[in-house]
Parts: C-alpha cells; structure tokens; sequence
C-alpha cells in the first residue's frame, strides 16, 4: 500500500517540480531520493504494516511474496536509475516527466503485486503500460521511435481487449460472479468452456505482456525502437511484473486444477526458449539480442510458474532479480554506445577493464555460469520443475539455455577477444558513476551466486 | 592445524587461487613465472605429504585432515563439502606434477603470448583441483562449469584470432553437455534421501552413493552424466572441438589440455558413474565399448597420418584416453585397476615426450618428423630419449613391464572379441606408426636440418623424467596401494 502511494505522490511531484525546475540533474536527484523513498516506505511496511489502513474491500491483498517482489523491483529500479540517470538526461528535453512517467508505471507495478481482484490486475497492467507508451516514443526525430511507441500502443490495447474479454469469459461462467480471485468458483467436476475460455485469454494477454512467444513480436522492435534505458526498463521490470501477475493469476484462481493451465504454461515455455534462443544466435544488435534472449529467459522462468510450488516462488524471485540486473547491466553499457551492433564492443577490455568485467559477470549471469546469481536461479527454476516430475522440459530448457549461451559468448568474444576499430572517436560514454553501479549489480550478482537465500529467505518473513 | 583450520583438499584449492590472485598484481614476467612454479611446487608438496595422512585403507584416524564440509544452501540440501580418497588423491598428485612440469618447461615461452598466463593457469588448476575433491554434486558441478570457463579465457588469451573461436566452439560443446549433466544431478537428486534438517533430499556425495534406484533412473542419469564426460574426453564421435585446438594451441596448453583436462573426464567416470549407476553401465557396456574402441581406431589412423610430432602425439594421447575409458567400464577387478596404472603411465609419459619434442624444435627448429632422419646419430641422447617416449606412449608400459593379465588390453577384449580385435587393431597401426619413427631416426641424416646444442639443465630434466617413466613403468604397485581401497569400495557397490 506504502509503495502505490509513494509512487504517485512522487510522479506528481516530479510533474510540479518539473515547471519550476530547470535543472535536470536536481531532477534526477529528487527522482532518486523518491525511489529510495519508495523503498524505505515498501521494507517498512514489509516489517511493520501500512502507513495508512484503508478497507479495500479484498480489491487489493498485501503478501510478504508481493511486498518482497516490490522490494526487489524497487531496488532493481534504483540501480538502474542510478545507472542511467545520465542517459534519462539526455533522453529529451521533458526530464521531469520522464521520470514521473517512470514512477506512475511503478505504482501499476506496486498494484499488480498485490492484486486480489481481476479488474486490479486489469488497472496495474494499464497503469504500468500506458507511460511505456509514451516513453517509447520520447525521442521526436527518431523514426524507430516512433514506430516503436505506436507498435506498442496498438498491440498494448488489443491485448488489453483481449484481457477484458477474458475477465468477462471468467465473470460470466463463474457461479458467484464475482471479479475476486479467491472467489472464483470452478466447481468440483471438469471446469467450465466458459472459464477455460477465460482463463487462455487472460493468459495470452499476460503473456504478451510478458513478451512470451508466440506473443513477443512488439517487443523486439520496441525494445530496439526505444531509447535504450526504456528498453532496458520495459525488459526487465515489466516482464517480471507481468509474470508474477500470471503466477497468481494461474495458482490462485486455478491452483486446484493445475492439469487445466499447466499445458498452455508448458507450450510457452517450449515456444519461448525455442524462438528466444535460435532467434537470439543471428542478430547483430546488441539489444536485439538482448530482446530475444528476454523471451528465452522468460520462458525458463515460467519453468517456476510451472512447478507451482514453494521451491518454485523462490526460484522466480532469485530468477527475476538475476535476470533484471544482469540486463540493466548490459542495457546499461549499451545505452552508453555509440555503436549498438556486438561489433561496436570489440577491444572493450582493453579501453576499459572494469566495465568489460562487470560486464561479464552479467554476461555470465544470463548465460546461468556458476556463482552467479543466473545459474542459482536456473538451478532452482529446473529443480522446482524437477519436483513436478517435468524431467524433458527440464532439459529441454536447460538445451535452449546452452544455446543462449553462444549469443552472449559471442559479446564476451568481442569484448576480449576481438581488437577496436583503428577510429579513435569516443565509442562509450563512461564516468566513474557509472563504473560503480556496474561493480555494485556484479558483486550483488555474485553474492545471490554464492548465497542466494540472503534474497528469497525473505519470502517466509 | 591441519585438520582444524584447513584440510588437504583445502589446500589443493586455496594455493593456486591465491597464488593465481597475487599473480594478477606480478607485473614481471620472471618473477610470475618463479611464483607459479612455486605455487605448483608447493601444491605438489602438499600432494606428496597427503599421502602419508590419507585413509588409503580406510583408516579413521585420518578423517579431520581430509574431509570437511561448509555450511552453504541447507535449504536445497547442499554443502560446501570437499574430500580426498585415494582416486581423487591420485589424481590431484598428476595434476599438481604437470602443471609443476609444465610451467618449468613452457611457461616461459607461452607466458610471453598469453596474457595473464599465470593466472589463468592457476585457475585451471583450482578448478580442476575442486572437481577432483568435490564431496557434493552441485559443488562438483560448480567446479566443473568453472574448469571449462577457465580453459575458455586461457585459450582465448593464446591467439585471438582462431583459437579464441575453438575455445568459444570448446566451451559451448561441453556448455550444452554439462547442463545435460546438470539435468542428470538434478533428477538424481528427487531420489535421495536426507541428511540435513533443512531439506528432504541431498546433493552430498555420500547420499548419491547410498541411493537405490531403478534400471530406468540408471539409464536417464547415466546417459546425461556420460554425454558430458565424453564430450570432454574428446571421445569419437563426440570430439569435434578437439582437432582444431591441438592445431592452434601452444606445446604447453596442448599439455594440460591433453594430460590434465581430458583425465578430470576420466576421473569422472571412475568416481560419478560407476559406483552411482551400475546396473546401467552393465546395460550400455557394449555401446561403450564400442565408442570407446571407434575413438582408438580413429586417433590411431589420424595420429598415423601425421608429420609433425606435436599434433601425432596429441592424437596418440586422445587414443589413450580412449583405452583408458573403456578398461574403467570393463566391470571387473584388473580393468579399473590396470586403468589407474594406465592413468599415471600415460600421463608421465605424455609429459615425457611432449618435453623432448620441445628438446628437438629448441634444437633443430623443427616438428615434422621427415626432418628428423638421422636423430639418433647427431643427437644420441634425444634419439634414445625419443624411442623410450615412444616406446611407453605406443606400446604402453603396462603391457610390457606388468604381469601380462594386468594388461589394459584385456580389458578391451572384455567387450568381446570384435571389440578386441579392433582394439588391437588400432594398437597395431600405432606400433607401425612406431616402427616407422624408429627407421627415420636410424636413417641415414639427409641433413635437412641443422642440429643445435641443447640447453643443459632441459636435458636433466628430461632424463629425470624419463628415469621416472622407467620406474614408474617397473614398479607401478603404488598406485595399487593408494587407489586399491577405494576402488575396492565401487567394484563392491557394482557387484551389489
């Protein structure tokens, strides 16, 4: 509750702040301290309650699963704010809005995470959604801008005309008639065309906004589009929010008729790490790849969704945090090229070290190298799904995640491996910053690789 | 001390990825140099006094100073746990002994084209030092992950050009294997039962032991453990990352690569397969074999095809590993036994001739051995040096200096008889290869190369070595001793 308040209150400061306040470095300043606001104000009710107790009707349902999540979002948002900010800046002249933008998506985030209502879900994703929209199109004279925020305008409704659609499938075959999800009956026998019906379209919807396949094709091009910190935004936060709205959608509402979903869930994953792995392998743009890889990763997190266990919530969770910082991460070193293709990294490592190893262990992260955060995660994804008996999609997704593998080799390949171009202009724009950010994701990245229960014992709070 | 603050198997990790860390801050070559001899000097004394406190028959008292286990993931059931018998203790003397070896005799010349040579050695080392130890399946998986990432960096480093693209083509092959085996430690380990509080299952070493499963469970685990094991051992059909290295790589990389890296597959098998699953080792036996004899025919016929000395004895080292891998599958007694013996003959031999064929380019600039016609005569020395390399790599010293029933041979014919002979078979086109080195050697010099003085210190040491080969070769019964207990413990459990 904490954190949905904070948020608006904060974008609107931003937006007032924003008439008054020229400089954008200030702006910046506030936006962080907001986020840091954010944070405290989240961990404090995760120990000691809301701020303010309203009844909600069961609208809303605040879990210690949730509130970690949020925890881990906002932390992952700080960083990543940190990262960026000089990238934000520089992103147009409307810096105060871009930032407000940022925070009203995250209150969507703040109220996905503790849904208890379909028409809560159905206002989180709008609010989390419609500033991406926005923020996918800032730059004015770029026409892959453009395209991308319209793209993402266009697909983003349909989606959430299917979404309603299912809502209404759901309302309509369920006996209470009720839009909340402890509520849902689905009766004792075979479970209702009517919610089955429901259930596939909220399910697509979720998972086009998860950027699953075959659901995925807006998000390359967006992804690409996009100023690139957006990109990274979109890839990594709304992903995961977007999954973890599937999670409860599909355990709670039908947790008593796994046999009915676990099929279509089972169908995403294949399809996701299939096309997200191979696709991966012949793209020349970093963030292309990057946009892929998204969708191979996020197939082998619905491997958590899948397993629909204990093992499995801690596995999204350590999962998701890997994922979204290593991503950050790279996105961030990208934002910071001049020159976007996996060429454009060549003889990184020797212009500057410490970036090309925080990098790498980013790198290494995603491809799930032991020690690192990606590998604890991967394992416990595969081990949950272990203990739901799913050995071939088990390795079926542990060879697809081999074969992600070669993309991200080939931008370590680059970086070490491969010499600079003789052209002597600036090719990354890196201050010291920067540098520290990249060294605090690598040493975090590490430490969830060597104890990852310092992140998911919090779950059990 | 021992025992309480630190253990051997300990120190086998902690030398060289502490010395490997300082090294990063050595900027001078030599004294780089002089610290990771040091350092796998050290490691190797460190080696040579664990035998004297290690339960080579499984004595009790002995058990501080060689096991230990740190608390880490008691929710999924795992520790940092690390332990030496007498198989992983054999293998870590090996493994210290040739980076020793190597790095008196290489470092110097490959140090100047790789950077960070050192370090990354010494990582290498740790890494394959901690799948030696490894007393927990994800701890060993860990290890071994970061053994083929750290042959990646180092071979990367060598040339960036193609090598950097066979070590990418190295890593992602055994990449996509060990996630298979990853599947396989995984799956293994809904069937265990528990140990600790915190977990229903475990991934300790002693619980995967202890665990009955079915002949179907064998199969699936089985065949995930051995993909990976193969494919690092280079063994046909799964060994098409290998050609390309052993044609890119430096003497001294091609060393460890051949007689340090491809032996941790070996070891694998011998400690992660056979006691775990040998109702299914029974079952594929014959395909194993199979393989196993398909990789012997073929490094022989391309090891026979070869001119230049380093890529025809890597090639004979591939065979080897071949015929080492099927004697540990022949399910008996003198197989793994003599498979040992075969383990440290070849490995000292392997390093024996690698060191010579660097005595003969330092000398006459040359590899291919059409130069060489008439070695023995202006180089007595090296000529003698040479035949006795050749003699233990081609013939093995087993068969010779060993009672005849202990032959790795035998295990071979243990497949049956079509197996057998295409085993001999490939032993055959080797003693050609053999014989027809000899009569080059022997030849008239046609004086194609001019021989240079070789430095005087390289040469004692190759005599040392090659004093040791000899030994070794006569008097093999301490690796009996010090692996007889253990493997005792796994023939046990696969007659069981």
């Amino acid at each position: 509750m904490n954190a949905i308040i904070i948020t608006v209150l904060w974008g609107v400061i931003l937006m007032i702040t924003g008439i008054f306040l020229r400089r954008k470095r200030s702006l910046s300043l506030i936006a962080i301290s907001g986020m840091i606001l954010t944070l405290a104000f989240n961990l404090f009710e995760f120990v000691s309650g809301p701020l303010l107790k309203i009844d909600l009707n069961g609208f809303l349902a605040f879990t210690s699963f949730g509130l970690h999540l949020n925890t881990m979002i906002f932390l992952i948002v700080l960083l990543f704010l940190l990262l960026n900010r000089k990238q934000i800046e520089k992103a147009g002249r409307h810096t105060a809005e871009y930032y407000s933008l940022l925070f009203f998506s995250l209150c969507g985030v703040a109220l996905i995470s503790a849904y208890n209502s379909l028409l809560a879900l159905f206002l989180g994703i709008e609010v989390m959604f419609v500033p991406l929209y926005i923020l996918a199109g800032i730059e004015a004279g770029n026409l892959k801008g453009n395209e991308a925020s319209i793209k993402n305008f266009i697909n983003g409704f349909f989606s959430s005309a299917i979404f309603l659609m299912g809502v209404a499938f759901l309302y309509g075959g369920n006996s209470l008639g009720s839009f909340n999800i402890n509520f849902i009956q689905l009766g004792s026998h075979s479970v209702d065309s009517w919610m089955v019906t429901g259930m596939v379209l909220i399910t697509s919807s979720l998972a086009y906004r998860a950027s699953l396949a075959p659901f995925h094709f807006w998000s390359i091009d967006v992804y690409d589009g996009s100023a690139s910190v957006f990109s990274s935004f979109m890839a990594t936060v709304v992903k995961l929010s977007s999954l973890y709205a599937m999670i409860q959608f599909l355990t709670v509402v039908f947790g008593s008729k796994p046999e009915v979903w676990q099929p279509i869930v089972a169908f995403l994953i294949v399809i996701s790490l299939v096309t997200g792995s191979i696709a991966s392998l012949f793209q020349r743009s970093t963030k292309r790849m990057l946009g892929y890889s998204a969708v191979s990763q996020g197939g082998f997190m619905l491997l958590s969704i899948y397993a629909f266990n204990g093992l499995g919530k801690e596995a999204f969770l350590l999962y998701g945090a890997a994922y979204c910082l290593a991503t950050i991460g790279v996105f961030g070193l990208i934002s910071r090229s001049s020159d976007y293709t996996i060429d454009g990294f060549n003889g990184l490592g020797k212009s500057h070290p410490r970036v090309s190893f925080f990098t790498t262990i980013s790198l290494l992260s995603l491809t799930g190298i032991p020690l690192t955060a990606g590998f604890m995660g991967k394992a416990s994804a595969a081990l949950s799904a272990m203990n739901n008996s799913q050995l071939w999609l088990t390795l079926f997704a542990f060879i697809c995640a081999a074969i992600s593998a070669v993309s991200y080799f080939r931008v370590i390949h680059a970086i070490y491996f491969k010499e600079a171009p003789e052209a002597q202009e600036k090719r990354f724009d890196i201050d010291k910053t920067f540098v520290w950010i990249l060294g605090i994701i690598a040493v975090l990245l590490l430490l969830w690789g060597i104890a990852p229960d310092t992140l998911t014992s919090w779950i059990y709070y | 001390m021992l025992g309480n603050y630190f253990t051997f198997p300990e120190l086998f990790l902690w030398i060289p990825v502490v010395f490997g860390l300082l090294l990063l801050l050595i900027k001078k070559q030599q004294a780089a140099h002089l610290a990771a001899i040091l350092s796998s000097g050290i490691s190797l004394v460190v080696c040579v006094i664990s035998f004297f406190y290690t339960p080579l028959q499984g004595e009790t008292q002995y058990f501080a100073y060689n096991n230990v286990a740190y608390y880490w993931l008691p929710y999924l059931g795992s520790s940092f746990s690390v332990s030496l018998d007498g198989i992983s203790l054999l293998f870590a003397f090996l493994i210290s002994f040739l980076f020793l070896i190597v790095f008196i005799f290489w470092g110097r010349d490959d140090a100047r084209s790789v950077k960070g040579y050192y370090s990354w050695m010494l990582f290498l080392q740790a890494m394959i030092m901690g799948v030696l130890v490894a007393g927990d399946a994800l701890v060993f998986y860990f290890f071994w992950v970061l053994m083929l990432l750290a042959v990646y960096f180092l071979v990367s480093n060598w040339n960036k050009g193609r090598a950097a693209r066979y070590a990418q083509k190295f890593f992602i092959y055994n990449f996509v294997v060990s996630l298979i085996l990853l599947t396989g430690i995984l799956y293994f380990y809904q069937f265990t039962s528990q140990v600790q509080m915190d977990s229903l299952h475990s991934f300790s070493y002693s619980s995967f032991l202890n665990t009955a499963l079915t002949i179907n469970q064998q199969e699936i685990i089985f065949v995930c453990f051995v993909l990976s094991f193969f494919v690092l051992m280079a063994l046909f059909p799964f060994h098409s990352w290998l050609p390309g290295m052993l044609k890119e790589l430096p003497a001294g990389l091609n060393i460890v690569l051949l007689a340090g890296v491809l032996k941790v597959g070996l070891y694998a098998v011998v400690k992660w397969i056979l006691p775990f699953v040998p109702q299914a080792v029974l079952h594929y036996q014959i395909l194993i074999g199979g393989i196993g004899v398909a990789g012997m025919v073929y490094a022989a016929l391309i090891a026979f095809g070869q001119d230049d000395l380093k890529k025809m004895i890597a090639w004979v080292a591939v065979f080897q590993t071949s015929f080492l891998v099927i004697n540990f599958f022949a399910e008996k007694n003198s197989g793994l036994q003599i498979g040992m013996i075969g383990v440290v003959g070849y490995t000292i031999s392997l390093v024996g001739f690698m060191m010579m064929i660097k005595l003969i380019e330092k000398s006459t600039g040359t590899m291919k051995l059409s130069d060489l016609t008439g070695l023995a005569y202006q180089h007595p020395l090296l000529g003698a040096a040479f035949i006795i390399g050749l003699f233990v790599n081609m013939v093995l010293p087993s068969v010779f200096f060993v009672h005849p029933e202990h032959s790795l041979l035998t295990g071979v014919f243990y497949f049956g008889r079509w197996i057998g002979l295409a085993g001999t078979l490939s032993l055959i086109i080797l003693l050609l290869l053999f014989l027809n080195m000899v009569v080059v050697l022997f030849s008239k010099p046609a004086g194609k190369v001019v021989f240079h003085p070789v430095n005087q210190w390289k040469k004692i040491l190759l005599l040392v070595m090659l004093a040791l080969i000899i030994v070794q070769g006569i008097c093999p019964d301490w690796v009996l001793r010090v692996t007889g207990f253990p493997i005792e413990l796994i023939l046990k459990k696969m007659v069981k």
